[in-house]
């Protein structure tokens, strides 16, 4: 894993996971700062022209670590929460909303995980019924694993907490680390897939197909908790019949009934948000196209409801209803 | 490697007349039309020399971007690159460093320019306003920088406001040793890595300025009717959705089969591709 720099915040220059990481990157700049503001997401900078040689900036985050997730964000088993220990990824789909939310493209990696553990316990304490946490929304949660170490310090602070659930989102192949842990009953490890072709136009940098779907055979197979995300799904012409073949493969290579949970979505994002993307990338035939608004949110004209509907349809012939859930 | 547009510049700064030499030398640039420290190329590069410290640079800056030439200048330069000797307590004499960190010395103020440029050394470029004779901290020092940062960034694009210094003089050999024909010889030296720098920036720059730049079937639509500022923004996104659709014939027979205003022209393209939106399956 190669970074053009790291920046430290002067802060957590002495914390044990910041000494940890930058003997992993030596040979790398290493530049001192006061806040990751500095140097991130700054007024004029570029997330296109810093995507070619992103730098790894290790913070600290300050205030609130855990979040309300959004509703319909994931598959109801009580209160929903999410944390994000790192901002943005190493994959560059063209997609995705992170390009239009952050100006900066380097990847914010916050070291003291201490707080999030801190800020988790803090609302498992206020809700009796349950609490699930999700990881990955800001970022891929596995694919940095030998510089974040996430699953070697989350993995074992969710296991003595058997009442409070992880999922963890990710494109990432970086299984490794989980598969040297005994599964823990509540944590989820969650692949999100779209079709061969649509991945390999426009998810950039993410590992092939035939390679994650290898990597939670092995988990499933291990005994891990694994759930399924066909996300973000993109209407156009022929596109049930490229999901009839995705859900065909996932289902010939994974157990449906093991499953934790299967989802689809649509590919939707705030109306700025779009618009920052198009300012990206204004020859993207993807952006191009003709999109519908509603309370805010943008997402492709071709599709909608009758595409979904017709996708759940065929997902249902392979996995049970009862273990789906449509993300909103 | 793409064809640079001449309208996109990189803009070299350099302090000293004998910065500026091998640099002419290497891009071959000529002085710029009623100025006498503004050289430029025909592919896309212009220098300019500033003198010594930071208001002269600051002035240089004022200067030009207040000139005839600039105001009458068509061209933009997003990329901005301040070359020059600087000293240093470690690295030796001709070493190139690429700077990670600008800070000024009277201001105590620091800004960081995007890792963008590669090089064998990176550093911090502490800019002072007398020569640094003891080098008390692990940094190249200068009498430029800071100021260039700060001017640059009223022109240029963040990302792509870089710096670079030669080293000068160390410890060991101090500054009493630099001379014209010093400064040459290192810039000579370091011709190659100064080439891949502007390569690498000018490209980025010329990137940039294509994602901007107008589409072709909407500067011929500019050329022939009146729009106003939104309906130029209306019908310039409208085209570049055809373009990036890979529909520009399309585009073509709408635009030939007349319309009636710059309303009717929107109301047309925005039909057609919204009818063409609704895939369905077959």
């Amino acid at each position: 894993m190669k970074f053009s720099a790291v920046y430290i915040e002067r802060a957590i220059a002495e914390h044990e996971l910041t000494q940890r990481i930058i003997a992993r990157v030596s040979g790398t700049p290493v530049i001192v700062i006061d806040r990751y503001g500095e140097v991130f997401n700054r007024a004029g900078q570029n997330f296109r022209i810093q995507k070619r040689a992103p730098a790894l900036i290790l913070a600290k985050k300050h205030g609130k670590t855990v979040l309300p997730a959004p509703e319909g964000y994931g598959f109801e088993q009580g209160r929903g929460f999410y944390f994000s220990h790192m901002l943005n990824c190493l994959y560059d789909c063209r997609y995705c909303f992170l390009q239009g939310m952050y100006r900066s493209a380097h990847y914010v990696l916050f070291v003291n995980y201490e707080d999030f553990m801190a800020g988790i316990d803090a609302e498992t304490l206020k809700h009796d019924e349950g609490t699930v946490f999700y990881s990955g929304y800001d970022c891929d949660s596995l694919a940095m694993e030998p510089i974040s170490a996430f699953c070697e310090r989350f993995i074992p602070f969710f296991a003595n907490r058997p009442a409070s659930i992880l999922e963890i989102r990710t494109k990432s192949t970086q299984v490794r680390q989980l598969l040297d842990f005994q599964p823990i009953d509540n944590c989820v490890v969650a692949m999100s897939f779209t079709p061969e072709a649509a991945s390999k136009r426009w998810e950039h940098k993410v590992p092939t197909f035939s390679k994650r779907l290898q990597a939670m055979k092995k988990l499933q197979r291990a005994g891990w908790k694994i759930a399924v995300r066909f996300e973000p799904v993109i209407g156009e012409a022929g596109v049930e019949a490229e999901y009839e073949r995705l859900f065909s493969q996932t289902f010939s290579a994974l157990s449906a009934d093991e499953l934790h949970s299967v989802s689809l979505g649509e590919f939707r994002l705030p109306a700025q948000f779009h618009k920052n993307l198009v300012k990206l990338y204004p020859d993207e035939d993807l952006l191009a196209r003709e999109t519908v608004q509603h309370d805010g949110m943008l997402s492709l004209a071709a599709g909608g409801e009758a595409l979904l509907e017709a996708l759940e349809d065929r997902l249902f012939s392979y996995v049970d209803r009862s273990r789906y859930y449509r993300c909103a | 490697m793409p064809i640079i547009s001449e309208s996109v510049l990189l803009t070299l700064v350099v302090a000293l007349p004998a910065e500026a030499g091998p640099l002419k030398d290497f891009f071959q640039l000529k002085p710029l039309r009623a100025t006498t420290n503004v050289f430029q190329s025909d592919q896309g590069i212009r220098l300019l020399v500033t003198g010594v410290g930071r208001n002269n640079l600051t002035q240089s800056f004022a200067r030009f971007a207040g000139s005839e030439f600039a105001k009458e200048s068509q061209q933009v330069s997003p990329a901005w690159l301040n070359m020059g000797i600087a000293g240093h307590r470690e690295l030796a004499v001709g070493e190139m460093m690429v700077a990670n960190k600008i800070s000024c010395a009277v201001s105590a103020q620091s800004s960081f320019p995007t890792p963008v440029l590669s090089g064998n050394h990176y550093g911090e470029v502490l800019t002072v306003d007398e020569p640094e004779l003891t080098y008390p901290q692990n940094a190249a020092y200068d009498m430029e920088a800071h100021a260039f940062w700060d001017m640059a960034l009223n022109y240029g694009m963040l990302d792509l406001i870089q710096c670079c210094k030669l080293i000068s003089d160390n410890p060991h050999d101090g500054v009493e040793k630099i001379t014209a024909a010093l400064i040459d010889e290192i810039f000579y030296a370091a011709s190659d890595e100064i080439r891949q720098h502007v390569d690498l920036l000018r490209n980025l720059a010329y990137e940039q300025q294509q994602l901007i730049s107008d589409p072709v079937p909407y500067l011929e639509i500019a050329d022939r009717i009146h729009l106003n500022v939104n309906q130029a923004l209306q019908v310039r996104r409208l085209c570049q959705r055809f373009v990036a659709l890979n529909r520009e014939s399309e585009l073509e027979a709408l635009l030939a089969t007349g319309y009636r205003s710059a309303r009717d022209l929107t109301q047309i393209l925005r039909e057609s591709l919204k009818s063409a939106g609704k895939v369905t399956e077959e």
